[in-house]
């Protein structure tokens, strides 16, 4: 299911979508994100995170000690320690997330 | 090695429900109407799991007497019939199946009885007794039938049978009462690995679940958090021993350096519902499979999309079902329409269905939610599928999987 993310600034506006998951942009930064909610000291981003089926289920498998990645509970405690660099570098979607931002915090200043 | 799980419930003549073939998933919901016969299909499924781990006399007369369960027909006297159709753990199947005959005066008697196992790799292994009669035996094994204790009882000592007795006496359906987890408990003599269906061992099973928390991810500190997500400000909830009774502690944070206690006698009912759902979830010795009535009751609307959330993670320790009749519950976007079970009553008489092609599609396409049909009353059961199911129903047919 596609998380829209919605970036709505008085300058102006843009729309961007994580490809195919919110979660992608974790698994884009999943060095970045060791030890977290138990998360695996050896996780390693896979190949093209935006192409992978069901983002949240490649997360719950990186976990350690019989835990499972909860949407509600999880994706807070994720978004708060998630490399932005790393995730950039991996998920185009993030990319453009990110440059859009930019443009719009720019087009605010004086 | 996947979760076992309960694929196809067929029953007959079990209160108002007639005939009904119901398939579930992993999480299952049934939606209708108050009355409608939601409520005795989950009942159907915990009165097998009272006769197994208990006795056929007593399931009846916990639920007022075998008049009370029976279906009431103008004709023939009726048998009651179950059939339970599971995905075992290992990747293979099994099929149980029983049909209770009434006598005069509360009496009652195993017509027959038929278990079959086919594990992933091997040779299957069935058994089956009419009349307390087996007329097909598990080689090598002769034990004493009794025309009123089920023979699976028995045979779950046999390495082959046991996962279907394991899993249909973990069958838990929770009818939790907010002021049963209130009131000061006595010391649990399970220690807490269970929940029992009121709550009323919930400080002792909170107990378990914090001890054993690091070696069972983590689940007392995810408590807390989900907590503090539908009441807010409770940052905590912890097991408390007074005397020789047990209750809970809640710690609200107030903006103050310490946080503020509450005793479980100050919390409300909605809270203290949303902790024994938690529990139910993810209690140290997960349910084979956890039914919930209503889960959303006393809880506010906006919370219903986070309760949901925790079913669904409970999907990966237990096989759910829940009742309701809440367009919240229902518009959780993670919810497919295959999921969905429609009840219905017509004249006195119970109809379990999926939801039709038609509002399958709808759903499908996402042009409405399932909640936006429930609340337009577009949410009904599929009446040619009732009819099939019941011309289709056969407690003893054939096993092979479809």
């Amino acid at each position: 299911m596609n998380t829209p993310v919605l970036v709505p600034i008085v300058e102006g506006y843009s729309d961007v979508l994580a490809k195919s998951e919110f979660e992608a942009w974790f698994l884009g930064s999943l060095e970045s994100l060791r030890g977290v909610r138990g998360l695996a000291e050896a996780a390693v981003s896979p190949e093209r995170p935006e192409d992978i089926r069901d983002a949240k289920g490649y997360l719950s498998r990186q976990m350690t000690g019989g835990r499972t990645y909860v949407e509600v509970d999880d994706q807070p405690a994720l978004a708060d320690r998630f490399d932005l660099q790393l995730a950039r570098q991996r998920c185009p979607s993030f990319d453009k997330f990110i440059r859009d931002v930019e443009s719009l915090v720019a087009a605010l200043a004086p | 090695m996947s979760n076992p799980m309960l694929r196809q419930v067929q029953v007959r003549n079990y209160k108002n429900i007639a005939a009904c073939i119901v398939n579930l998933e992993r999480l299952t919901v049934l939606v209708g109407p108050n009355g409608a016969g939601k409520s005795n299909f989950v009942d159907a499924l915990s009165f097998v799991a009272d006769c197994l781990s208990h006795s056929i006399q007593l399931a009846f007369a916990n639920r007022g007497g075998i008049a009370a369960v029976r279906r009431k027909s103008g004709g023939h006297p009726t048998h009651i019939g179950l059939r339970l159709r599971l995905d075992l753990a290992d990747g293979g199947w099994a099929d149980y199946a029983f049909d209770l005959a009434a006598r005069p005066r509360e009496a009652f008697s195993i017509a027959r009885e038929r278990c079959v196992v086919q594990p992933f790799m091997g040779p299957r292994h069935e058994f089956e007794v009419e009349h307390g009669t087996f007329t097909r035996e598990v080689p090598g094994i002769r034990p004493q039938v009794q025309s009123d204790r089920l023979a699976l009882t028995v045979l779950s000592a046999t390495e082959e049978f046991r996962p279907v007795f394991d899993f249909l006496t973990g069958i838990r359906r929770y009818n939790l009462r907010p002021e049963r987890v209130r009131e000061l408990q006595d010391p649990d003599p399970g220690e807490g690995f269970v929940l029992l269906p009121d709550g009323s061992n919930a400080a002792a099973v909170l107990r378990r679940i914090k001890e054993e928390s690091a070696r069972n991810g983590h689940a007392y500190e995810r408590i807390c958090r989900l907590l503090g997500k539908v009441v807010s400000d409770t940052t905590s909830v912890l097991p408390k021993s007074l005397g020789q009774k047990e209750t809970l502690e809640f710690r609200q944070d107030v903006g103050q350096q310490h946080a503020w206690r509450f005793d479980a006698l100050n919390m409300s009912d909605g809270t203290l519902r949303v902790l024994g759902i938690l529990l139910a979830v993810y209690q140290s010795r997960p349910a084979a499979l956890i039914a919930i009535e209503e889960p959303e009751s006393t809880i506010h609307p906006a919370a219903a999309e986070i309760l949901m959330d925790i079913l669904i993670d409970g999907t990966e320790r237990s096989q759910v079902l829940i009742t309701t009749h809440s367009p919240d519950v229902l518009d959780n976007r993670r919810l497919l329409d295959g999921q969905i079970v429609a009840v219905e009553s017509a004249q006195g008489v119970a109809q379990i269905t999926p939801l039709t092609e038609t509002t399958r599609d709808v759903i499908r396409q996402r042009l409405y939610t399932a909640g936006e049909l429930l609340r337009q009353g577009e949410i009904q059961v599929d009446r040619d599928y009732a009819d099939q199911a019941t011309r289709q129903l056969d407690l003893f047919g054939s096993v092979e999987n479809t």
